[in-house]
């Protein structure tokens, strides 16, 4: 009746595996033996252009804003999160956070709006130094840092995401500053904490990713860990590391004081 | 979920999900169906949809669950096994997968129908098959030959089934 289970081998690939391919989600071995018989197979071929083609013909059978609409009605408005009820106390939080970092910068001696505000899109990352001397003020790329001084981050999304601040630096070390962190669309986030610059001498890209999905640290580590193999592991020649979130990031170099 | 994710999502993963529901359910209008309801799946299941490392291949196994549900549900199996047994050429489409579709549904039962479906409907080899569920590849060997032992005992007990051909 059906024939046993390991009788049927196919010679061609299976319609998950081209369906992969056209996904971009085959990876790997499967993706090199997929490339070689595709290479190989006329069949494999034609049935991979003809799932192309499907897609591009789909935009134009489908309404697809109709049907997106449609299922966003039925799932009604979602939930707000609790980081963005109104409450209180987190307003007054808010603001006292905000009353002590500018009294931290006010009192070292910052004037006035940080000069290098980072905007790639719709995405400001300002980093904020502490010298040894205790002068605060803002650094742009390039600019020379060294060990023991304190810095902290001020990011600033236009639409709201999850935020991941990553630090990659001269020996090659990634190092996650914050993760998950949600950030409401137009408001700036200062993140907690100061960080205080190791002995590693030498070029430090720090990069700032927002998603619109939360991002764990190991996520984001990876991630850096990806984009500095592209980048033959130099710290100053990557680029983006999250094609898919946006993204921006500052090169400062870390000297002897 | 904002709007533009979602239609990106859409756009990107719709078509895979629409031919695999017409593949299996064999009706346009139910294959739009089982579209939209697919993506509110994932619209009510963000979190999880957003967990996974491969989303086609998630999605692929939710399309093809989804159209085995609804081809269990018992009103429409009696519309479709009609449609299934017709000749071919008004059938249209693959002859050969309806025709298997209809023995699955009527013989095996529900937990092994989802691996009978892929191995005879799509071809997919045991390690696919193993990688999509997220099990070993002996235990797709073993629930393989339960369900031929399955559709054996069925065939014996139904000699109703019997003039349905098979390749």
């Amino acid at each position: 009746m059906f024939p046993r289970p390991e009788d049927r081998p196919s010679p061609h690939l299976s319609p998950l595996a081209l369906e992969r391919i056209v996904a971009d989600e085959a990876a790997g071995a499967h993706r090199n033996a997929a490339r070689a018989h595709l290479a190989a197979c006329e069949r494999c071929r034609a049935r991979l252009t003809e799932l192309e083609r499907d897609g591009e013909r789909f935009v134009h059978e489908i309404d697809v804003q109709g049907a997106v609409g449609a299922l966003l009605r039925a799932v009604g408005p979602a939930p707000r999160p609790w980081y963005r009820r109104p409450s209180l106390a987190a307003t007054l939080g808010g603001f006292a956070a905000c009353a002590v970092l500018m009294l931290w910068l006010r009192g070292h001696g910052a004037t006035g709006e940080p000069s290098d505000v980072r905007r790639k899109g719709s995405l400001g990352f300002e980093i904020v130094r502490r010298d040894l001397r205790g002068h605060v003020g803002a650094i742009a790329s390039g600019d020379r840092v060294s060990p023991g001084e304190a810095i902290r981050f001020r990011v600033t999304a236009r639409e709201p995401g999850f935020l991941a601040i990553v630090g990659v630096d001269a020996a090659r070390t990634v190092t996650p500053y914050g993760a998950s962190l949600a950030l409401d669309g137009g408001v700036p986030r200062i993140l907690d904490g100061s960080i205080i610059l190791d002995d590693t001498l030498g070029p430090e890209r720090i990069i700032a990713v927002v998603c619109d999905w939360p991002i764990a640290a190991e996520t984001a580590v990876a991630l850096a860990r990806g984009g500095l193999a592209t980048a033959n592991r130099d710290p100053r020649r990557i680029e983006r590391i999250a094609p898919a979130c946006r993204e921006t990031s500052v090169l400062i170099e870390k000297v002897q004081p | 979920m904002d709007r533009r994710t979602l239609e990106a999502l859409y756009t990107a993963h719709g078509p895979m999900v629409l031919r695999r529901a017409r593949l299996l359910l064999r009706d346009d209008q139910a294959a739009r169906d089982a579209l939209h309801d697919v993506f509110l799946r994932v619209l009510r299941a963000e979190r999880e949809f957003r967990a996974q490392a491969a989303p086609a291949t998630w999605l692929y196994r939710i399309a093809t669950n989804h159209c085995l549900n609804v081809l269990r549900d018992e009103r429409r199996r009696v519309e479709l096994r009609a449609r299934y047994l017709r000749p071919p050429s008004e059938a249209g489409g693959d002859a050969d997968a309806p025709i298997q579709l209809a023995q699955i549904l009527r013989h095996v039962r529900p937990e092994l129908q989802e691996i009978a479906i892929y191995h005879l409907v799509d071809e997919l080899k045991h390690e696919e098959i193993a990688e999509l569920l997220g099990v070993s590849r002996r235990t797709i060997g073993n629930r393989l030959e339960e369900f031929r032992a399955e559709v054996a005992r069925a065939f014996e007990a139904d000699p109703e089934a019997s003039h349905v051909s098979t390749t």
